[in-house]
């Protein structure tokens, strides 16, 4: 019997015995290994570094969606005072002084949301420690619109920051969002820069459907 | 008369816009105690979503059930089950030990009428109908959704009519429904006599609270099954309360938690996995074409063999292999053959946009032939304008598909005559290895008796259509040696010596058979083979493929001159001779439904007919069920009465964010009998051709441009 098995072997190693690829050995049972570890601890982020984003001739940001790996995306569009930012996957997020207001691309994508006139802004700017307002949301995939949430924004301090080897000091401020009809409550947070209210780092619920996304500006856009 | 106009308008886009309701944490319907949907003993009218698979365990005392629920249709469920009944034995103790009870079940329900805003969803279901009848219950029941509750009310029959508190109201129709009269079968026989069938039934009903925020529901029940007075071969349980109680919280995506109090004295703990594969890929595909757009690597089609040196080169990085080329005027043609995509078009596409980034301006057409296996199935004709066009998103996939050119001419094969053929130089050989399981479920020796083996896969080609394909398993650990339970069979032991063969085998050859597929006509295709055709048989025969590129049919034969290899399974044989062969017909129905019928003589030389119908979802995921009868009686076929079963496959693109075949596949018989039992056919024509007709290119189609 084991004469049999020993013929067998050599002929299905006999040309492969000089060099054993390892990658046809279980294949898709590492790749699930991976891809499940990934799921549970979060994948291993793409590398960029300074000296990629500096390589690279437009602004761009480091984004990280739940446990997905971090990925570079760049400016694609500045319009206004929104700056629309793709990834290699087609993904787009737009900024509106650092908060995301429209995203396509993703599972669920936040379409518009309507909330008082730049009132993002002027907390920033304002003495005022606390303020609550409404937002109203729309959303497709599924669709719903004017999604009513409460905002409420607390200035929280100054932090140190690094971000590629940069160190910033930057105000961190949170940003309290519920819906009570759904019981979706979250806090968003963002650091930024007091000089000139540039939004350098967050991290953003944007729908009760999405997981967090966190991100951080790798070059910073003319603005 | 405007404002009514309006009103249906707005009421319309509502339904179009949907419901805040759909951004509450998951609060999907869960699973009763056997599987299928429903409050805890009793069924509800709800369904999960189609495409739905669900493998739980709800565990009490005495029963513990262990479920796989499908629902392959949105009106249609299907659950198979396990039971343990743990108050009972399995048999004497000298031959099955302390082992408990199992007993194995297959549940249908079917949804009758949608919930309306006044009406509510209406089902009907039967429990238990191919096993031996100890939870065999019919059933008709309503479930309305009332703000957050979700009320069910219905008519059971057999055991979830044991209450008997009305009379059955069929017996009004016939006398036929008043006598009940099999308690308990065999197993695996339909009892459609007793269906709705007993001189009484029971009204039984519950409601389900959801809290929405919470993705809890809280269910409350009238248990109109009576414990106390056994069922069938169900010894009594103590009864304290009718009532049952429970809780369920839904984990995401993942599955459902459940924590119920019933009798008024036992609690009983479920969970169960739950995925939906109708639906796009579990992670996001990141695999986009590698070819970038750049004027700097064009090279013109004139300089025929550097320019499609280049294209093979470039086609290689999107692993797609050029298999030759030929470029006359101001046109190019290309053969291709691949095995990363499922999807042909996805393939095609991809050449496409290669050459399409190769060729300077002066390239007007080109034509992809795409091979599956070393047979061209189709060809796409582009007009490279058109091909330019989709491509920048100025025209459609749609319109790009009707302005070319989509045909079949598998009797002459391209790339034999291309005048850029790249050397092949054979044999070629592919391998791979990985570790696999075995199981064996639900014997008398033990619930779950199981293997774990090194799958060694080797493909050996000795020509273009010729191959050499060799599984060899290598024992890891087993405990197949406690199984001590041989076959009684009438029949010739075809199969029901499953147990000697992984015993005796559990190092084996699983396969090791030679190959050659061609096609002499165009959409007929041909293969022979010969040698160890699978774990059980060996020998030698074919197969005959009839399938017209533009319709949604295919006809077959297969035969083979077998013989039955040894326990060991290696390179003997025993005594037994049968030839086995069948004649298939295979029709694609709406949505993606295929037919399958078999007629033709078994391994066990008895002659039938072979049923099977699955579903194929966007995704790939099929699900299936097949069943055969042939000219034996129940008592020659034993358990069972006939050979039946379901199959599932769920493709492993679903998991990773890059394309590639495969799958995996899971394969369910009740029982492992010799009657209706068909030989494995490895590489079996319609498994490599069936997906390759227009309908199937046609469902894949916008994937073209991916």
């Amino acid at each position: 019997m084991n004469k049999v098995y020993l013929i067998l072997t050599l002929i299905i190693f006999l040309e492969s015995c000089a060099s054993l690829n390892l990658q046809r050995i279980a294949p898709n049972y590492i790749d699930a290994y991976t891809n499940i570890k990934g799921s549970i601890f979060g994948f291993q982020d793409y590398p960029i570094t300074r000296d990629l984003v500096d390589n690279i001739p437009y602004a761009s940001l480091k984004l990280k969606i739940g446990k997905g790996s971090a990925g570079l995306l760049i400016l694609e569009e500045k319009q206004a005072k929104n700056l629309t930012y793709v990834s290699a996957d087609n993904v787009r997020i737009v900024l509106h002084n650092g908060k995301i207001i429209r995203t396509s691309g993703l599972d669920n994508n936040l379409v518009k949301i309507k909330e008082p006139k730049d009132s993002f802004k002027k907390f920033l700017i304002s003495k005022e420690d606390e303020i609550s307002y409404y937002t109203y949301s729309t959303y497709d995939y599924p669709a719903l619109i004017d999604m009513q949430a409460k905002i409420t924004l607390k200035k929280l301090g100054t932090e140190e920051v690094d971000i590629l080897d940069t160190k910033y000091y930057l105000v961190k401020f949170q940003e309290i969002v519920e819906n009570s009809y759904l019981g979706w409550k979250v806090i968003n947070f963002y650091w930024i820069d007091s000089t000139d209210y540039f939004v350098w780092r967050s991290q953003q619920s944007i729908s009760p459907l999405l997981p967090i996304i966190n991100y951080e500006v790798t070059k910073k856009p003319t603005l | 008369m405007r404002f009514f106009i309006g009103l249906i308008i707005l009421s319309l886009s509502n339904l179009a816009v949907g419901s805040i309701d759909d951004y509450f944490p998951e609060n999907r319907v869960t699973s009763s105690n056997y599987g299928n949907t429903g409050l805890l003993e009793i069924p509800s009218a709800r369904f999960a979503k189609e495409g739905t698979l669900r493998f739980g365990i709800s565990n009490s005392y005495p029963n513990t059930f262990t479920f796989l629920t499908a629902n392959p249709f949105p009106w249609l469920e299907a659950t198979y089950r396990y039971t343990e009944i743990k108050d009972r034995l399995y048999g004497p103790y000298a031959f099955s030990g302390n082992q408990t009870y199992k007993d194995k079940g297959f549940d249908l329900k079917f949804l009758l009428a949608k919930e309306s805003y006044i009406l509510p969803s209406i089902s009907v279901g039967l429990r238990d109908i191919a096993g031996t009848g100890i939870f065999s219950s019919e059933y008709l029941v309503a479930s309305k959704e009332i703000k957050d509750f979700d009320v069910s009310i219905g008519i059971g029959w057999g055991r979830l009519g044991q209450l008997g508190n009305i009379s059955n109201p069929l017996a009004r129709w016939s006398k036929d429904f008043n006598s009940r009269n099999s308690l308990v079968g065999v197993g695996g026989t339909f009892n459609q006599k007793d269906w709705f069938s007993g001189e009484r039934a029971s009204v039984f009903g519950g409601l389900e609270y959801k809290f929405k925020k919470y993705g809890l529901r809280l269910k409350l029940e009238y248990d109109p099954t009576k414990p106390d007075t056994g069922y069938g071969i169900s010894l009594p349980s103590k009864v304290d309360s009718r009532f049952n109680i429970g809780l369920t919280y839904n984990i995401g995506n993942l599955g459902d938690l459940g924590l119920s109090f019933e009798r008024g004295n036992q609690f009983r703990f479920s969970f169960n996995f739950r995925g939906n594969f109708s639906q796009d890929a579990k992670l996001k595909k990141i695999d986009p074409p590698k070819i970038k757009n750049t004027q700097n690597t064009k090279i013109s089609h004139r300089d025929q063999r550097k320019y499609l040196r280049n294209i093979l080169f470039k086609l290689k990085d999107e692993q797609i292999f050029l298999q030759g080329g030929t470029v006359k005027k101001n046109k190019v043609e290309v053969s291709v053959s691949q095995t990363k995509f499922n999807s042909q078009p996805l393939a095609v596409g991809r050449t496409a946009r290669v050459i399409d980034q190769l060729s300077t301006d002066d390239l007007d057409e080109l034509q992809v032939n795409i091979m599956n296996g070393d047979i061209e199935t189709s060809s796409f004709s582009f007009s490279r304008e058109n091909l330019d066009k989709a491509l920048k998103n100025k025209i459609s996939v749609i319109e790009l598909v009707s302005k070319t050119k989509i045909f079949s001419s598998t009797g002459n094969q391209k790339y034999k005559s291309h005048k850029f053929r790249p050397t092949v130089n054979f044999p070629e050989h592919f391998w791979g290895m990985s570790p696999a399981l075995k199981h064996h479920i639900g014997g008398p020796e033990g619930f779950y008796l199981g293997q774990l083996w090194w799958r060694i896969n080797s493909n050996l080609k000795f020509t273009r259509n010729l191959t050499l394909s060799t599984v060899i398993g290598l024992d890891i650990y087993n405990n197949f040696d406690e199984l001590n339970n041989k076959s009684n069979s009438t029949l010739p032991h075809v199969r029901s010596d499953i147990q000697e063969y992984l015993k005796e085998g559990s190092t084996n050859i699983a396969r090791m058979k030679l190959d050659y597929i061609w096609s002499p006509k165009n959409d007929l295709f041909i293969r022979t083979d010969l040698g160890l055709i699978e774990e059980m048989f060996g020998g030698l025969g074919g197969e005959i493929l009839y399938r017209p590129f533009n319709k949604r049919y295919a006809i077959g034969f297969t035969g083979h001159y077998l013989k039955q290899r040894e326990y060991k399974q290696l390179l003997g044989f025993q005594d037994y001779k049968v030839f086995s062969g069948h004649l298939n017909t295979y029709f694609k129905l709406p949505q993606d439904v295929l037919l399958q019928v078999h007629a033709g003589r078994y391994l066990a030389k008895d002659t039938g007919i072979t049923f099977d119908i699955s579903r194929r979802f966007k995704t790939g995921f099929r699900l299936g069920v097949f069943a055969t009868k042939t000219n034996i009686s129940r008592e020659e076929f034993g358990e069972g009465s006939f050979n039946k079963g379901f199959y599932f496959s769920i493709p492993l693109d679903l998991y990773f964010s890059d394309y590639r075949s495969g799958n995996i596949g899971f394969s369910m018989s009740p029982m492992t009998r010799d009657g209706g039992a068909m030989l494995n056919n490895h590489n079996s024509l319609f498994g490599i051709f069936g997906e390759t007709n227009r309908d199937s290119i046609d469902r894949d189609i916008n994937d073209l441009i991916k």
